[in-house]
């Protein structure tokens, strides 16, 4: 009996969940995809480049990044391809090769993996670290070995402590290593060539004190075959030192009186010929260039030494004999790589002045180049200086060569740029690590501010001025709509529609009237700022500065657009991070990406900033300002006049500040712009480090002070806007010993309002703080599954004061805390939460899947009065009654289909539309979209049918007025019977 | 008066009807008919009237009053009923019976005026007004409290909660992890 009513129970639930989901589902129909969203796909920083390794021109460039993306892009157009993103606990890729059987990764664990060229399938993987841990094991340097087909293809791994090699072609492959004696981490330098002619494997140890040590294996049998050590206790770099064909190494000394060239036989370790650098004028050697390959057998007996400033030197070394060849000298020279490909084997020198790039070719042999061998490329603004080069060289038919090179810049932007100047592609890849997004609107258009200015200066203006005013503002309107309509008509496009999105119809970086149009402006790690359209995802302005670079940067948004005339008006501040130099800051109109440096008004501050904040309430021109707080309590107004002081006095402002190494929470009170005071301080325990925190968002709009109860009373939200939640981690990792702990403190106070611990369990934590709710995940450690825990806080049945909100008021009562906790299926990686206009929708929390997508779920099923055993009284308020599962329903994936890689932010704003909010999220992938919580109640549905319904109204007008005049006609008739 | 065949061309085709014509042509002379045996031109004195109705007519009148009077307390218990059988869930039909227990007696209560002028014959005509209205109030009374059993009036604090302002936060904070 009772297993048949819990059935029961059972069913009825599922019917009621369905139900819900069924009512509240807000799915995508197939022609609605990419209407009013967009995604951008991103590899983040590029940190290794594989180009094919044929002869012929690549039609795609292999990268890797340092998200950890193996991804083929194509040479023509910059699209990617491919893309597959590698598990960050596999360590960093350490090399990227591509070779007959596909492309090759090696990451610092040791994983290597093959990914089939063309269609970034992993062909097989395997792990070359075994059963070793982290510490035992670190890769050094890979190479791969070609053979002939049948032999297949070895890869050749340096690590730590042993040569490892894998034959790549089988599907198992077979793994052999032969250890070390020591650990190899002890040396200076370590450097892995192949001898694929002969099957070899070198390995060039550099000791200080003691020289080069070579050892030659055999490939097949890893046996080694020579060992010699090149005694030089000089040697301090392996970077004037090359291997030539012929077992031979050269290498220079530069100590003073005994500037030599050295050719050394490394097998036996003779030494076959030694010269005097001053015969061949040279002072001393920088560095010796050899051919860039692994496999020494591209090496030829031609080498170039780089000696002051940009001066070249040709060697070869013919013989037993070292010979100076041509002589060249370059302006501002960077870079200097030697490529080998058939019988052909070219310098490329790379010149860098200012935002100038260029690179030349020259022939090692005879040190000619001509024009069709020199890009000279301008790099275009506000993409930063170049980090790295990457040559692609090819054969052509009427050149000997040609090539392409592709730039990376400190702004993490890269470039593919060909002869003579063209720039093939550019990708923006600083915005797949976004560190903070904002949504703006945008302005008003012309018509419109006319008529917001006439307000602004209301106060001073005579009413019948007024009056002239608004009418010529509003001729001015009609006018402006007339010309819009004719320009329309004359390029037809009047019906059609001018965006794909149906509800924004205005074109150009005008605000449109649902608000949906924004200018999402983002700072990312790399120091850049950008300006996105909302509409398409394509960026309207770009900033990067040599000074924001390696800096945490803030983004203050003082004045927005709505107070035309004044511009809208944001800070960037950029802190150093081992607070070393002194801070940056920047003033940015976000709508039109200009900057003017204001770093000049930061003079006063001596010491480190600890805390910044906007002030709540703006000046007379709507500025909000900027407060800064240092480590000496010194506080400091930007911009400080005598009015923004005086906004500062009105304010009854406390400033927190957490601080994750000490574990110390402190608190002080702002009453002027002099010092701060400190008031209270909270240390959480020695065990125990503040992991994540939570204020609550200023200027957060309430709709509903309470909530209705079934015996229609109302429980009242305990809305406390100075709760801050801050959320511990134990030191301790054990699963049995490891807690959560979260405290609820009042900020202005210091009152511990509520804690709680969560036994066993750990982080990351990511967590939303709004109204008078709390949502945060942790990851159950006991239990291996990632719970979800709300929390709400109650005032009671009665409100303590219903005008206003004071901390330091007495309550007779705490307030209520009720909380629950929920079983979430998916990893997850963000969190966040919708945002209207006015509130009065109902909230949706949109969670960042790991698995790559953003899922939107009714706050509804997180509420904590949800009840085990439900009754008349839960169900008439519409609480559902407890699962512990939190459902997944495919139709509330706001990202539907697409895979959304890592997302690190999900950014909310609202829009005019009180259904409707939009929704931004970064990571590996941007992406945009609106969600509607309480489904699009306030706009017609896009498949309404006007034309329908208009027609149906004009039709029953006619009839009734034909119906009239019949009926009218009838009655004359009847009268006269 | 003249009965005669006229309005042949008017109708032409039409069959020839009598017709009674009242008006009087130009130049005619009135005839002075006698008037039909009972048919008084002068009218009786009121007092003659008063005096012929004196005793059971005043009566008559009273009783008459009483039942306007006491028409909408008598009309309650049958409220009362169709009430309880209508039930407290809000649907169409219960909707409408409570919209029509309000239009009737509010009806009355305009119309106070009209009922008055019926009832000031009566020698207890101030008492019968007085009865008369207290009625109608009592039946806008079981109207509100039915409205009030089927949960329409706003006497709870959760009806007034959408127009409660919001609350001001007197302090302001700020802050976050060191930056």
């Amino acid at each position: 009996m009772m297993l048949k009513k819990s059935a029961m129970n059972r069913y009825l639930y599922v019917c009621v969940v369905s139900a819900l989901f069924f009512v509240l589902s807000n799915a995508l129909y197939v022609d609605q995809i990419g209407k009013y969203d967009w995604t951008k796909n991103l590899i983040g920083k590029v940190e290794l480049v594989a180009f094919d390794s044929s002869v012929s021109i690549s039609k795609n460039v292999f990268v890797a990044t340092d998200k950890n993306v193996v991804a083929s892009i194509s040479a023509k157009n910059g699209n990617i391809n491919w893309r597959r993103t590698l598990a960050f606990n596999d360590g960093k890729i350490k090399s990227l090769n591509h070779v007959r059987d596909g492309i090759v990764s090696v990451t610092e664990a040791g994983v290597a993996r093959v990914f089939e060229a063309s269609s970034g399938v992993t062909k097989w993987d395997v792990n070359l670290a075994a059963s070793k841990t982290e510490e035992e094991f670190l890769v050094h340097q890979v190479a791969v070995l070609e053979q002939s087909y049948t032999e297949g293809n070895l890869l050749v791994v340096l690590t730590n402590t042993e040569i490892i090699t894998a034959s790549l072609s089988k599907h198992h492959p077979k793994v052999k290593s032969v250890a070390f004696d020591q650990d190899i981490s002890g040396a200076e330098y370590n450097k892995l060539l192949i001898d694929s002619q002969s099957s070899q494997i070198l390995h060039f140890q550099l000791e200080l004190r003691r020289g080069i040590s070579v050892t030659v294996y055999d490939a097949k049998q890893l046996e080694i075959i020579s060992q010699a050590n090149v005694q030089n206790d000089w040697l301090a770099t392996l970077d004037t030192v090359a291997v030539l064909e012929g077992n031979q190494l050269l290498y220079s000394c530069n100590e003073p009186e005994s500037e030599m060239l050295y050719l050394v036989d490394f097998t036996s370790g003779k030494v076959l010929n030694s010269v005097r650098l001053e015969l061949f004028d040279i002072e001393s050697v920088a560095s010796i260039v050899s051919v860039s390959n692994k496999d020494v057998t591209t090496h030829g007996p031609n080498v170039l030494l780089l000696h002051g400033q940009g001066k070249v030197s040709h060697i070869k070394v013919d013989d037993g004999d070292v010979k100076i060849g041509w002589k060249k000298e370059l302006k501002s020279l960077r870079e200097v790589v030697t490529k080998q490909l058939g019988s052909e084997e070219y310098s490329f020198f790379t010149s860098i002045d200012n935002q100038d790039v260029t690179i030349t070719a020259m022939s090692v042999k005879t040190g000619l180049t001509d024009d069709s061998l020199t890009i000279r490329y301008q790099l275009p603004a506000n993409t930063g200086e170049i980090s790295s080069i990457h040559i692609n060289m090819f054969l052509k038919r009427t050149t000997p060569i040609g090539f392409r090179a592709l730039l990376t810049t400190t702004a993490d932007t890269v470039l593919l740029v060909a002869h003579p100047n063209r720039l093939a592609w550019q990708r923006d890849e600083s915005l797949a690590s976004i560190s903070s997004a904002n949504m703006l609107d945008l302005p008003l258009s012309d018509g419109d501010a006319g008529i917001e200015a006439e307000f602004e200066e209301a106060e001073r203006t005579s009413v019948p001025d007024m009056f002239a005013k608004r009418v010529k503002a509003q001729a001015s309107q009609v006018v402006s709509f007339f010309k819009q309509m004719a320009k329309e008509l004359d390029e037809g496009t009047l019906f059609k529609h001018k965006t794909r999105d149906p509800l924004i119809q205005v074109e150009g970086l005008t605000r449109d009237p649902f608000s949906l149009h924004k200018m999402i402006v983002v700072v990312t790690k790399a120091g850049s700022l950008f300006g996105i359209d909302s509409l398409n995802g394509e960026v309207v302005w770009r900033y990067y500065s040599s000074l924001l670079t390696d800096r945490d940067i803030h983004l203050y948004v003082q004045r927005t657009t709505a107070h035309f005339p004044h511009p809208p008006q944001a800070l960037i501040l950029g802190l150093d991070p081992q607070q070393q130099l002194n801070p940056v800051l920047l003033e940015l109109n976000p709508i039109t990406g200009e900057v003017e440096d204001k770093t000049d008004v930061l003079g006063g501050i001596k010491s480190p900033i600890m805390q910044a904040t906007l002030l709540p309430n703006p000046d007379s021109t709507h500025l909000r300002p900027l407060l800064l707080l240092d480590t000496d309590l010194n506080v400091h107004l930007i911009p400080k006049t005598a009015e923004t002081e005086s906004v500062l006095k009105q304010l009854n402002l406390y400033l927190y500040d957490i601080n994750s190494l000490t574990g110390l929470i402190r608190s002080f009170s702002i009453k002027s712009s002099n010092v701060a005071k400190p008031t209270w301080s909270v240390t959480v325990p020695n065990t125990h480090r503040i992991i994540q925190f939570g204020g609550k968002p200023s200027g957060e709009k309430i709709d509903s002070l309470g909530r209705p109860l079934a015996d229609r009373s109302v429980l009242f939200k305990y809305l406390n806007p100075n709760v801050v939640a801050v959320l511990s981690e134990s030191l301790e990792q054990n699963v049995d010993r490891c807690s959560l702990m979260l405290f609820l403190i009042d900020a202005v106070t210091g009152q511990m309002i509520h804690s709680i611990v969560h036994k066993r369990s750990q982080g990351p934590v990511h967590l939303v703080h709004s109204e008078n709710w709390l949502l945060y995940s942790y990851r159950n450690a006991k239990l291996r599954r990632i719970e979800v825990s709300a929390l709400e806080m109650y005032e009671g049945k009665t409100q303590f004061n219903s005008t206003s909100f004071s901390s330091f008021h007495v309550r007779p009562n705490p307030p209520t805390i009720l909380q629950q906790a929920y079983i979430f299926p998916y990893g997850i990686s963000s969190i966040g939460v919708s945002k209207t206009e006015k509130g009065i929708t109902s909230r949706q929390i949109l969670f960042g899947l790991k698995k790559g997508s953003l899922f939107g779920i009714p706050r509804k099923l997180f509420d904590p009065r949800r009840s085990l055993h439900p009754n008349e009284k839960h169900r008439e308020e519409g609480i559902m009654p407890y699962s512990p599962e939190v459902p997944v329903p495919p139709e509330l994936f706001l990202s539907y289909n697409l895979t959304l890689e890592q997302i690190d932010g999900i950014y909310c704003a609202p829009s005019a539309l009180e259904s409707t909010s939009l929704v931004f999220t970064t990571g590996l992938d941007l992406f945009f979209t609106r969600t509607q919580p309480s489904k699009m109640f306030d706009v017609l549905k896009e498949d309404f049918d006007h034309m329908f319904i208009g027609a149906v109204l004009i039709g029953l007008f006619i009839a009734a007025l034909v119906t009239r005049r019949l009926s009218q006609v009838k009655q004359l008739n009847k009268s006269w019977r | 008066m003249q009965v005669s065949p006229s309005g042949q061309q008017k109708i032409g085709k039409r069959k020839e009807k009598w017709t009674l014509d009242l008006s009087m042509r130009r130049g005619e002379q009135r005839n002075d008919l006698p008037s039909p045996p009972g048919y008084l031109t002068e009218k009786l004195p009121a007092a003659e009237v008063a005096a012929a109705n004196e005793g059971s007519h005043l009566d008559l009148v009273d009783k008459r009053s009483w039942d306007i009077a006491l028409a909408p307390i008598k009309g309650l218990p049958m409220n009362i009923f169709i009430m309880y059988m209508a039930g407290n869930t809000i649907s169409i039909f219960p909707i409408m019976m409570v919209g029509m227990m309000f239009f009737r007696p509010i009806q009355a209560l305009m119309g106070i005026r009209a009922t008055t002028r019926m009832l000031e014959r009566s020698k207890q005509y101030i008492l019968q007004t007085l009865v008369y209205f207290l009625g109608n109030c009592l039946a806008l009374g079981l109207a509100v409290y039915k409205c009030n059993s089927m949960g329409l009036l706003p006497t709870y604090t959760s009806d007034w909660l959408a127009f409660a302002d919001p609350v001001q936060s007197m302090e302001h904070v700020g802050g976050g992890f060191t930056l």
